[in-house]
């Protein structure tokens, strides 16, 4: 039963992805209910997996591709799955489901010739990606794992450039695909090391302990000490890249240039969920040297402040929340990273950082889809675009309130008991075995805190309260038509994509976009991602063995909820005096720098971008003009010598004879020389 | 089955190497009375029949446990010097006789539709089924001086291939933005003089290697060498020798810096010539370390083998960079077998068992990926009459669908992903060089992490392809481009379903070897135990 929904759950999407690709020519959009289909499938096996798991206990060895003889250890590609897997499984197949379903009114039609809406490779790369997600989390062996994370690294690559006609669009995939592969290398790296020094990549031998998160009980005592520093460090590296972190982050405020749905993906439950996923299932390997952690501490702490920061002055919706995962990811490495092997209680770390994991998923997804449905209404991703959705869509604004409370953890949503469990998690580590870097997580969380409250409410303000803005340009049209939405976002006004779609957009009258109803798939998925959203707190009354040791202790939760009050309070009143948005009240060029992420991107470009290409244009040229050169010069040499012993040749006879007679004098010469 | 098989004992490997020279043979005879579709039909059909005899012998051959046995056939050929005309499959061999007699498959199955610019079928076929005859010795040839005919046997039929089938419109190279390179006939036998001339320059010196090999052993049998492990020689010999060998192997690789035969013969060669070339004829070098270098001469091989690995990743990075600002698409996937190539030199000269089993690996998975990518340009060429990147147009994932599918497919494999074939090679390489300290002394963990770096640029210059070819807008370059234009092109529209048919089995080996990588491992495994074993020895 276990075994079996842990391999359903990869298998269906991976099955809806392959059919969904070979039949996409010919069943068009139809291809969208095996996408629906597919995901519906991941979902329930990860459910049936969990009822399994929480009966039967947690399995591990579960067969699935078989042995690879690698001649320094034998690779077993199998899968496991117990309640860490299983959580995280049903996590992403609900995403993963309301994801599609949502997806299928938000990119409805065939688009434009310019700008087709691609359905079926669409509908195909999510279920691809749901498959690579689920992989990664029930791959009971590191090579394996490493399978599912850069197929989903591939995912995010061709869902990012979806609207691949645009220049910003392909640009996002490339820098998505290349800044995470060179995380990758980490993983890669660790993978040869622990295959040649440990002898194997099984995570069930790497972490075999009694419970998930403790430290393994053979303690891999051959093992010199040096070599878990370096793993930790290396798949730390990867987790970083993959979780967009400091300073591999730079990846994901761009990659908000994929459909908003596929940004919900991204950021609630796979991809950057991973690399926190990654770090938590091979905790017991980092337990065993606490460098690795300590530097997860470190960049979690710079990240959630610098992301929340970030967030702040952003003038893009997506990008805001984009900014805000940054963040709310940094919270989870955090948990993770004051884990101590030397407390008894310091897994709670673990255990808050993947329940916080679990309400992130709930509350982003809903987040990211509600601002898919606010964007299909204004028909624009900027904030000065929005204003007033309390009035044109009530149930919306609540939705969206919702979100942004559990963001900025107000009680008693699922939010406020994760992640007053990591401030916890930090005080107590703190204390005890951790010192300094969880002193520095805690006192970065709580001023993280506040500055979520503030970015969140300013985030409310502006979107559902106010005055309802005139759509900028297309009225209508652009709601009509999701796709062309982030056209108009560029900056390019849609202007022949308007012409055309009016005619079709009949239940769209003109200047009065914002009464358009929301088509019934996009709003539905929404209640369901509610659920958690606001009731996941109540796992806590009895809670599994996963996050058994998670507590909030009431003085660490009053102080956050204090602060995030304060920021929401602080940028809910703004408008009353007389300020619409609370970051106006950031110096200009403080706010420029927030806005573009620090000018990181410059950074990168000038200390890495550039001199590769400096230097493949040399290696351009010097194939040519060095090595080749060479190859030519012996041509050249051949054909001088050529010339050169040609003249002997000459065909005179009196030629021929002076040779004759100059070689007879030099012999003659030598011979009276040498007697 | 096995009975059966037992029967016809080594003459399988006979059939295997005589049918496709025979057909060859009777097709140059033949005259003009055979029209070309006639012409690569038959080859079709040769071809299946070379592969079905190539899986009934892969099969007999089993369970590939020792160098030369499983099935062999071992006659006299040139008493006087002792020299013996022994064929043999074993598990070094059996995956690339297998892909060999796959890719010429194809690439004859290829040519029923698709007619090359240059017209002359029947020639080309012949010219093919020569190589594929020659190339089955040299991976079935268990004497050294079999091996070193076999070797240069396939030369003149490539040589003919390229020369005369050539396709010799190529985009201008680095630093060169407005001369385009010569053209037509003068390009075509550049590329091909340049070829042969290389590459039997790098024979010669083989020769020398293994002749002096034979002398001093006094054998030609490479059972009996690899079983002796290099006993007998001394390490000055051996090292010697082992230069010698390694230094014509590594021109046929290619290795870096002797790699600039490769990219004007790949570039110049038409699409079933590129196949062959990537597919078939750099394996041979490869291969030829695994056989005849490092057992033969083991000591000799560790000697020498720092630099190898050094070349080996110079190439890796060296091809990479070459590709971030190659223009002609042709030319970059010729570049990025420089790159695929340096891990395999890399897996080899760690002396290792992972090394040596990743590179047998990356061997198979670069003759299958790029092969799949040289088909895809081919078929972008047919259509647009030039592989110019800037030419090609952008927004071919909406333009020609499957042909940009197939070319995303064959870009994602080629940079390695986890998944697909390319990536095990690269995995093993990786490992083996980072364990090859024996052999590769304080240069092994540097060497690795260069390697690794080597994977993040093949992402690089792969996804610079797609953004410019696969991404972008649609509406722009619809029609053929530049002066090549005024000609009615060879084929137009998106990839027939025979192209997208001879494409589909490299697509489905690439995913199966990826997700299953034990079917290939696990047939070389046992062998190059026995090949290191004497290496220890």
């Amino acid at each position: 039963m276990t075994a079996s929904g842990a391999v359903l759950t990869i298998a269906v999407p991976a099955a809806a992805a392959v059919l969904g690709l070979l039949t996409g020519r010919r069943w068009g959009a139809d291809t969208r209910y095996l996408g629906v289909l597919g995901a519906f499938g991941a979902f329930a096996g990860a459910c049936l997996e969990l009822w399994a798991v929480l009966t039967d206990g947690p399995r591990d060895r579960i067969p699935f591709l078989g042995l690879v003889d690698t001649g320094a250890g034998v690779l077993h590609l199998d899968l496991r799955a117990d309640q860490l897997s299983a959580f995280v499984a049903v996590a992403v197949g609900l995403v993963a489901f309301c994801v599609q379903v949502y997806s299928t009114a938000y990119l409805h039609g065939p688009g434009t010739p310019d700008a087709p809406t691609r359905y079926p490779a669409y509908a195909a790369t999510v279920s691809l990606f749901t498959a690579a997600m689920m992989l990664v989390v029930h791959a009971d062996d590191l090579v394996l794992l490493l399978v599912g994370w850069e197929v989903m690294g591939l995912c995010s690559y061709l869902l990012v450039g979806h609207h691949s006609e645009r220049d910003s669009a392909r640009r996002a995939a490339v820098k998505a695909f290349l800044v995470t592969r060179v995380g990758d290398l980490g993983v890669l790296l660790a993978v040869v090391l622990l295959l040649l020094q440990v002898g194997t990549t099984s995570i069930s031998r790497l972490t075999a302990a009694e419970g998930p998160f403790d430290v393994p009980a053979n303690a891999l005592v051959a093992v010199p000490g040096w070599l878990f520093a370096t793993v930790g460090l290396l798949l730390l590296l990867g987790a970083v890249g993959k979780s967009a972190q400091f300073p591999l982050h730079t990846w994901l405020p761009d990659a908000m240039e994929g459909p908003t749905p596929v940004s919900a993906l991204i950021h609630a439950a796979t991809m950057v969920a991973a690399g926190v996923f990654l770090v938590a299932r091979l905790l017991p390997l980092f337990l065993l040297s606490d460098v690795a952690l300590t530097v997860a501490a470190v960049v979690a702490s710079i990240t959630m402040l610098g992301a929340a920061l970030a967030a702040l002055a952003q003038d893009d919706l997506k990008r805001l929340l984009a900014w805000s995962t940054v963040s709310q990811v940094a919270y989870m490495l955090a948990g993770v990273s004051v884990s101590a092997a030397t407390d008894g209680e310091g897994v709670a770390g673990a255990q808050a950082g993947i329940f916080h994991l679990l309400s992130h998923a709930a509350f982003k997804a809903l987040l990211f889809l509600v601002a898919g449905c606010v964007t299909h209404v204004v028909g624009s991703t900027l904030l000065a675009d929005m204003g007033g959705l309390r009035r044109t869509h009530a149930p919306l604004a609540l939705l969206l309130g919702l979100g942004l409370a559990g963001l900025a953890g107000i009680p008693p949503l699922g939010g406020f008991w994760s992640k007053e469990a990591v401030l916890t998690a930090a005080e107590h580590a703190a204390s005890s075995g951790v010192g300094w870097p969880a002193q520095m997580v805690l006192a970065s969380g709580l001023v993280t805190t506040l500055v979520t409250g503030v970015y969140a409410g300013r985030a409310f303000a502006i979107v559902a309260t106010g005055e309802v803005r005139p759509a900028p340009g297309a009225v209508g049209a652009a709601a009509a038509d999701p796709a062309l939405v982030p056209a108009a976002q560029e900056g390019e006004p849609p202007a022949d994509a308007v012409a055309d779609e009016v005619v079709d957009a009949d239940d769209v009258v003109a200047g009065d976009a914002h009464a358009h109803p929301l088509p019934r798939a996009m709003v539905w998925p929404l209640w369901v991602l509610a659920v958690p959203t606001v009731l996941l707190g109540l796992v806590l009354v009895r809670p599994p063995a996963l996050i058994g040791e998670v507590h909030v202790e009431v003085w660490t939760a009053f102080t956050g909820t204090l602060l995030s009050l304060a920021g929401i309070g602080w940028a809910l009143t703004a408008p009353a005096l007389g300020a619409r948005d609370v970051a106006d009240a950031l110096p200009r060029a403080v706010r420029a720098a927030l806005r573009d992420g620090y000018r990181i991107d410059a950074l990168q470009d000038l200390l890495v971008v550039r001199p590769v290409r400096a230097l493949a244009r040399a290696v351009g040229r010097g194939d040519r003009d060095v090595v080749d050169a060479y190859v030519r010069g012996t041509a050249t040499g051949a054909g001088w010598a050529g010339g050169v012993l040609r003249r002997a040749q000459s065909g005179l006879v009196t030629g021929y004879l002076s040779w004759v007679l100059a070689g007879a004098a030099v012999l003659a010469a030598v011979g009276v020389v040498l007697s | 089955m096995s009975t059966f098989l037992d029967s016809l004992g080594g003459w399988l490997l006979v059939v295997l190497v005589a049918a496709p020279l025979l057909a060859a043979a009777v097709l140059l005879a033949v005259g003009d009375r055979v029209r070309d579709r006639a012409a690569a039909e038959t080859g079709t059909a040769v071809a299946a029949g070379t592969l079905l005899v190539a899986a009934l012998a892969a099969v007999g051959a089993a369970p590939y446990d020792r160098p030369g046995t499983g099935l062999s056939v071992d006659v006299a050929w040139i008493p006087a010097l002792g020299v013996r005309f022994h064929l043999g499959l074993d598990g070094l061999g059996a995956p690339l006789v297998l892909l060999t007699a796959l890719l010429t498959l194809l690439v004859c199955w290829h040519l029923v539709r698709v007619r090359p610019v240059a017209g002359r079928v029947r020639g080309l076929v012949a010219c093919i089924l020569t190589v594929e005859s020659g190339a089955l010795a040299t991976f079935t040839a268990q004497d050294l001086l079999l091996f070193f005919v076999a070797f240069e046997v396939v030369l003149v039929p490539m040589w003919f291939v390229v020369a005369l089938w050539g396709d010799d419109t190529q985009a201008p190279r680095v630093g060169e933005p407005s001369t385009p390179l010569p053209g037509g006939e003068r390009a075509r036998r550049d590329a091909a003089n340049r070829f042969v001339l290389y590459t039997a320059l790098g024979s010669a010196v083989m020769l020398l290697g293994l002749v002096l090999v034979a002398l001093r052993t006094g054998t030609t049998d490479l059972a009996a060498l690899a079983y002796a492990g290099g006993a007998g020689m001394s390490t000055t010999t051996q090292t010697i020798a082992a230069t010698l060998i390694v230094f014509g192997l590594a021109v046929k690789a290619p290795m870096f810096p002797l790699h600039t035969w490769l990219p004007p013969a790949h570039t110049i060669a038409p699409t079933a010539g590129s196949v062959l070339l990537a597919g078939v004829l750099l394996k041979m070098g490869t291969y030829g370390l695994v056989r005849v270098a490092v057992p033969v001469v083991p000591d000799g091989v560790r000697a020498i083998a720092p630099f190898l690995g050094a070349l080996g990743v110079a190439g890796i990075l060296w091809g990479g960079l070459a590709c971030l600002v190659e223009r002609d698409l042709k030319r970059l996937v010729a570049f990025s077998s420089v790159a695929h190539m340096g891990f395999v030199l890399l897996g080899v000269a760690s002396m290792t068992p992972q090394g040596l089993q990743g590179a047998l690996f990356a061997n198979v998975a670069h003759g299958l990926i790029t092969g799949l990518l040289f088909l895809v340009v081919g078929a972008l060429k047919d259509r647009r009459h030039t592989a110019d990147l800037e030419g090609l147009g952008s927004g071919l994932r909406d333009r020609l669908p499957r042909l940009g599918w197939l070319l995303a497919f064959g870009a994602v494999a080629g940079l390695g992903l986890p998944g697909l074939a390319g990536f095990w090679g690269e995995l093993l390489a990786i490992v083996g060089a980072w364990n090859g300290e024996g052999a590769l002394g304080p240069l092994a963990r540097p060497l690795a992490v260069l390697a690794a770096f080597g994977t993040a640029l093949a992402a690089a210059y792969l996804l610079r392809v797609l953004f410019l070819v696969w991404h972008g807008p649609n509406g722009r370059s619809a029609g053929p481009a530049g002066p090549a234009a005024l000609f009615a092109p060879v084929t137009v529209g998106d990839a027939t379903t025979h192209e997208v048919a001879v494409a589909a089995p490299l697509v489905v080996a690439t995913v199966v070897l990826g997700l299953l990588p034990w079917l290939l491992l696990d047939v070389t495994a046992p062998i190059v135990r026995v090949l290191l074993a004497g290496v220890g020895s």
